[in-house]
């Protein structure tokens, strides 16, 4: 038997001891036991094994953890009440709010002073020029074909940059993340906004972050134009592929290795070259969004390849 | 099981509703109805219990935080559980980046010892009785340490904690015949980890 059937087969066992085959299913594999004693003997080992982690002892939760949350989740709201009312503080809060105002009057003319004392004596157009850019993350664009890799991708085996430039800058930041909280990527996920664009760094395993893509289908859209980015790194040279939608960018996501992911990024970026995501005329805002629904054809095998890796993708939107 | 994951979620629609309006006593409840649960299926992933009891305490709080938010797509239970596996297997990738992988389940570990006492109280079997059924937990507890965490993850939902394939594919944000499919070869790395245990 190939390891393609032996992995069939012990799916439909392992489907029949949680009874989630359909009658026909069912009725073929009654059959197949009844006539192999091979698989009778392997679907009692399954449920056998079945059978010893459910005896598993309970584990309970060590004795206080409710009061434990409930100090902390207090502990939480006096420092935010506390930090929202402080005009309650008291004596001391007086004494503050004198000393920061007193502070204030002397620092907010020194700083005028200061802007006006800086506009005089400001470097040369030409030296300003030269300067590096300020924002750690620069935008894309066709004639800048090599964006630098993150500052902090940590043990990311996979970086890459996804940009959308919309007319809807604030509703697609807010359902971004909406969609981050709800699918509880909080933790992994850092917020950067920058004078033309709101940055969010996600770094968690694959699966989470197709996961979240999938769920973001309602930004294409929404999107005049989509661009993915594999950053360069370890040799490799960025790639672009402008105009790319979600089936494409699953496809990039989903491929482990970072050689073929290149190869793919190059054929997309060859294809879209002459294509523009299509502007949306209505412009409806993405205030109710619907679950996703399956609309992509990724082979099984590219899934289920080492889904607990982790990789590192910046979303970027941009208004225009 | 899947009738009673249902009864679940309707009581805990109406506590979430008080728990919004800022009932703290209702928040209680929530919490002294998932804490076993939780700590338990976060335990049998990472292995430790004193980082158990933190990643379940971080979820909570995390979670009861944010409870405002909730809008019901899914049930609180699937909700809790996904942001508690997601801040486990956060906390699994950078321990195994940092070479710090739990020796707890190994023969002999703070878990055996916990395993012991409980099994110690079971006063109706011989010594021996106890002695091989001591044994086989640590060793289901070893191998199951040795699954990949996203294999260990999904075993844990399903054959430890009873989760519906439906309710696992909420929490693990997957499609159910992915689901399908991971579990039957988990259970199968698994059961390859064990032969040992039961030839």
């Amino acid at each position: 038997m190939s390891d393609k059937e032996n992995l069939e087969k012990h799916e439909l066992l392992s489907g029949y001891i949680d009874d989630q085959l359909s009658p026909r299913q069912a009725t073929e594999l009654k059959r197949l036991l009844n006539n192999n004693p091979q698989i009778e003997a392997e679907l009692k080992a399954l449920e056998q094994q079945r059978n010893l982690l459910r005896a598993l002892p309970k584990e309970s939760a060590p004795e206080g953890m409710a009061q434990d949350i409930k100090t902390a989740l207090e502990r939480r709201f006096i420092l935010d009440h506390n930090y929202r009312h402080h005009d309650s503080a008291g004596r001391w809060g007086l004494v503050f709010r004198r000393l920061a105002a007193t502070a204030a009057m002397v620092l907010i003319p020194m700083g005028i002073l200061g802007i006006v004392v800086y506009s005089i004596v400001r470097q040369p157009q030409g030296a300003r020029d030269s300067m590096p850019p300020i924002s750690p993350i620069p935008p894309i664009a066709a004639n800048d074909p090599k964006p630098v890799p993150l500052p902090d991708e940590g043990a990311a085996s996979y970086s890459a940059l996804l940009q959308f430039q919309t007319r809807h800058p604030v509703q697609s930041r807010d359902f971004i993340e909406k969609k981050i909280h709800t699918l509880g990527l909080m933790d992994m996920t850092q917020i950067r906004p920058l004078s033309d664009r709101t940055s969010y760094k996600l770094t968690a395993s694959r699966q989470y972050i197709v996961g979240l893509i999938k769920d973001l289908q309602e930004l294409w859209p929404q999107a005049e134009k989509a661009t993915y980015a594999l950053l360069p790194g370890q040799g490799r040279e960025a790639v672009l592929v402008e105009g790319i939608d979600l089936k494409q960018t699953i496809e990039m996501l989903n491929l482990t290795d970072i050689d073929k992911a290149a190869q793919l990024a190059k054929t997309f970026s060859e294809q879209n070259s002459q294509q523009r995501l299509p502007a949306n005329p209505d412009g409806s805002p993405l205030d109710n969004p619907s679950q996703p629904i399956l609309a992509w054809d990724v082979p099984p095998t590219e899934i289920e390849q080492d889904a607990s890796d982790t990789i590192c993708l910046v979303i970027e939107v941009l208004g225009l | 099981m899947h009738a009673k994951s249902e009864n679940i979620s309707i009581d805990d629609a109406i506590i979430v509703k008080q728990c919004q309006r800022g009932d703290s006593d209702s928040m209680g409840r929530l919490i002294i109805k998932y804490q076993d649960r939780l700590y338990n299926a976060i335990l049998k992933i990472c292995g430790n219990p004193d980082d158990a009891a933190e990643l379940t305490q971080e979820s909570f709080v995390k979670v009861l935080e944010n409870i405002g938010t909730f809008r019901s797509q899914s049930s609180f239970y699937t909700w809790l559980f996904r942001v508690g596996i997601n801040l486990t297997l956060t906390f699994c990738s950078r321990r195994l980046r940092l070479g710090m992988r739990s020796l707890d389940n190994s023969p002999g570990g703070k878990e055996g010892l916990k395993l012991a006492d409980v099994l110690a109280d079971t006063k109706q079997e011989t010594p021996l009785a106890d002695i091989e059924k001591r044994e086989m937990i640590q060793r289901i507890l070893a191998a199951l340490e040795k699954l990949e965490d996203h294999q260990r993850v999904i075993v844990v939902l399903r054959d430890i904690e009873g989760m519906s394939y439906e309710q696992i594919a909420d929490v693990l944000q997957l499609e159910t015949g992915t689901v399908k499919s991971r579990l039957s070869r988990a259970r199968l790395a698994l059961r390859e980890l064990l032969q040992a245990v039961w030839i």
